[in-house]
């Protein structure tokens, strides 16, 4: 089918959630559109509240019903599965598109040998016997690097390791052979040697069986050399969208460039002073009217604050910013320059010099 | 890595905190046993920072915790500035380990929900009042920030200003306000605030990064290095994060199931790991480079279980390295040529100075 190749396995369109809590709407997702097709991997970044499982929950349509409104499109392999009901959403689990969770203590069932658990799927939408089911299960943990497969088919989770109940979260994902996995931080809760086994395993399996997947992580050194295209996010939007390479040359929303030189590297001496980012995260349910990054930004100009940037910067058809005083362009560093001048920006934030930052910003 | 003995040890004068064949044991009832550190050895010289990195299991916070009584060790030596504390029982150990404090992971879960922070941070002095606490020496007047090293010991409340403020609080905006009025990151300055009202001379951070986001480390990471300063602070530093290790620490001992397996300088075990699990370690880092991870099989599999922990040296069972000589003797820390101390029968680095 040649029309199906052209077809990206998932369009995600203007989606927006927001949930409904004592003090308003918390818009957790603010107009976030992309694409992503077969056989590609989407990194996805932010911190603790930047919108990043709240845009996967919404596109498997896990959001809490009654508490949250969810609007937009969400068209899987072309076909909008936004508003699907009963059995038509439950075949879209698993069978279409399926997801690793970051613990995967809580995300198994303790009284459940893992092995039913794995075929589970397999019986409900292949509607496989409780052999061919067994068979299947033994297969996949094979498959997903789990050695003395017989035994482990009937052990429990709490018998298991951290990194192999990852390992059978993966295979309970890919049971049914799904085209789009969604992995939101797979491996925040595993050690650094484990989580390298489980990125190589999910790399792996995504080429052998063609998938589309978003590898959803806080962290930029998981999505770079893994992906193919990222979206880095805060308060809800995308601020910024290159493929891979093209982001970690040329980072141009002032937070995905100050979020990068937060992080300690092992290239550097140590006690290296880091550079920091001032303040915190903003609260949702009081976004600022502008850019919600102004009020940390050092390129905030008096525009940043009162007008929200639209992800239009564009240096060609594929990198975009939401900003208005990008990271190396001529308007960007006149607005530093102004503001460092100055001591402080726009948005009021001192600029202090690089040393001695640390006790003078209380978050 | 089975790592015992002590040539690694420096004289007992030159260094702070020194813990000599530490070991702990649980129990797991039916006279079974667990041994989560056994006969760990290092020492902190006054004003260093000493990175304890390994994989979760391998006995890096329960070292920690037995360096502070809590609980007992099984077995061993906590000499801190010339006394052992592993001697010491109920108000005279207390005493004594108030010059040792300790922040955590979870910073929320490690405050009081329904105490005021002003209380919280003072407690220390509530319970000893005729504590001895010092004003900040090392930068005192000049650029300590917001007044905290404004001279004179003074009242209670004027400590709990002045430590607050070098935490980057305001004791007026803060005293009444409870913990969960705060974010992750401002409640790990008021845990540093509490730890550091007493004025101790050792601060143990058990993974006190690792629960915050990461526009927020930075900023607490840079905190510890300047209060460090502030303070003449000697710190234990946790850490699965190997940068963020190798940023704070001067020195860095890698612990492989409850035993050392290489302990040196930091820039020494980063540059030029002697241990193949350091280097194991130090290859599976995720790198900040966009030209794609390389995808060799480092280490396979997982550390054994330490209800049943392999004879020798206890990482031969996942160690391309391993021969019959390791399962027979456990390797001792013996100095490598780089520097560092090794415990291992076959080190990376070639031969080991005899």
């Amino acid at each position: 089918m040649s029309l199906a190749a052209d077809t990206p396995t998932l369009v995600v369109e203007d989606l927006r959630t927001s949930f409904d809590t004592k003090r308003g709407a918390l818009k957790a997702v603010d107009g976030v559109s992309f694409t992503v097709h077969r056989g590609q991997t989407l990194g996805v970044v932010g911190e603790s509240g930047s919108g990043k499982s709240a845009t996967a929950r919404s596109i498997m349509n896990l959001l809490p019903p009654g508490t949250s409104t969810s609007t937009g499109r969400v068209l899987l392999d072309g076909r909008d599965v936004r508003n699907l009901r009963g059995a038509e959403r439950r075949h879209i689990w698993g069978v279409e598109a399926s997801m690793v969770f970051q613990n995967p203590m809580t995300s198994l069932n303790p009284v459940i040998p893992v092995g039913r658990q794995i075929g589970e799927g397999l019986r409900y939408h292949r509607r496989l016997s409780r052999e061919a089911a067994t068979r299947r299960a033994r297969e996949l943990l094979v498959q997903v690097g789990i050695a003395d497969a017989d035994r482990r088919l009937r052990e429990y989770p709490h018998q298991l390791s951290g990194g192999m109940r990852q390992r059978v979260m993966i295979a309970i994902a890919l049971a049914c052979e799904p085209k789009l996995l969604i992995a939101d931080e797979p491996t925040t809760a595993l050690d650094v040697t484990v989580q390298k086994q489980i990125l190589d395993l999910l790399d792996r399996l995504r080429r052998q069986h063609r998938m589309a997947m978003i590898l959803i992580t806080h962290d930029l050194s998981v999505v770079a050399g893994r992906t193919d295209e990222v979206i880095v996010m805060y308060a809800g939007r995308v601020v910024e969208r290159a493929p891979t390479l093209r982001l970690f040359t040329a980072m141009r929303h002032p937070y995905t460039k100050a979020l990068f030189e937060s992080i300690p590297k092992v290239a550097h001496p140590s006690h290296t002073r880091l550079q920091i980012i001032q303040g915190r995260p903003p609260d949702l349910a009081t976004l600022p009217g502008g850019c919600a990054f102004a009020p940390r930004c050092a390129h905030a100009q008096p525009r940043c604050v009162s007008e929200a940037p639209p992800l239009s910067g564009s240096d060609d058809a594929e990198h975009h910013f939401a900003c208005f005083y990008p990271a190396g362009s001529p308007e960007g560093e006149a607005a530093e320059a102004a503001n460092r001048a100055a001591g402080r920006t726009a948005a009021g934030l001192r600029l202090v010099t690089a040393a001695g930052t640390s006790g003078a910003v209380s978050a | 890595m089975a790592g015992v003995g002590s040539a690694h040890l420096r004289p007992a004068d030159e260094v702070l905190l020194q813990v000599t064949d530490l070991a702990v044991e649980y129990s797991l009832g039916r006279g079974r046993k667990v041994s989560a550190v056994s006969g760990v050895s290092f020492d902190v010289a006054a004003g260093e920072t000493l990175g304890l990195v390994g994989e979760s299991g391998c006995g890096k916070s329960t070292t920690a915790r037995a360096v502070l009584q809590l609980p007992h060790p099984t077995a061993g030596e906590v000499v801190f500035d010339g006394t052992d504390l592993t001697k010491l029982r109920g108000e005279e150990l207390r005493r004594v380990r108030t010059g040792l404090q300790m922040i955590f992971q979870d910073p929320i879960a490690s405050l009081n929900p329904r105490r005021a922070v002003g209380d919280i941070v003072r407690e220390g002095l509530d319970i000893w009042p005729d504590h001895p606490h010092r004003a900040p020496e090392g930068r005192r007047g000049e650029d300590a920030g917001n007044g905290a090293g404004s001279g004179e010991p003074g009242t209670t409340t004027d400590r709990v200003r002045a430590v607050l403020a070098s935490v980057g609080m305001d004791l007026d905006e803060v005293a009444g306000r409870r913990p969960h009025e705060f974010s992750g990151g401002q409640c790990q300055r008021i845990c540093i605030a509490r730890a550091l009202v007493l004025d101790p001379r050792v601060l143990i951070c058990d993974e006190p990064v690792s629960a915050l986001d990461v526009s927020i480390q930075a900023q607490i990471l840079n905190l510890l290095e300047d209060l460090k300063e502030l303070y003449g602070l000697t710190m234990l530093f946790i850490a699965h994060d190997l940068a963020v290790v190798k940023s704070i620490s001067d020195r860095v001992c890698v612990m492989y199931l409850g035993r050392i397996c290489e302990i040196g300088p930091t820039e020494t075990i980063f540059d030029r790991p002697a241990h193949p699990y350091t280097d194991a370690l130090l290859a599976s880092i995720p790198q900040l480079d966009p030209g794609g991870a390389s995808e060799e099989d480092i280490l396979a599999g997982d550390p054994p279980s330490p209800l049943d922990v392999p004879s020798g040296c206890r990482f031969r069972t996942r160690c391309p390295r391993a021969t019959e000589l390791c399962a027979e003797q456990v390797p001792e820390l013996r100095p490598a040529p780089d520097g560092q101390f090794v415990a291992c029968h076959f080190p990376l680095t070639g031969d080991l100075v005899q």
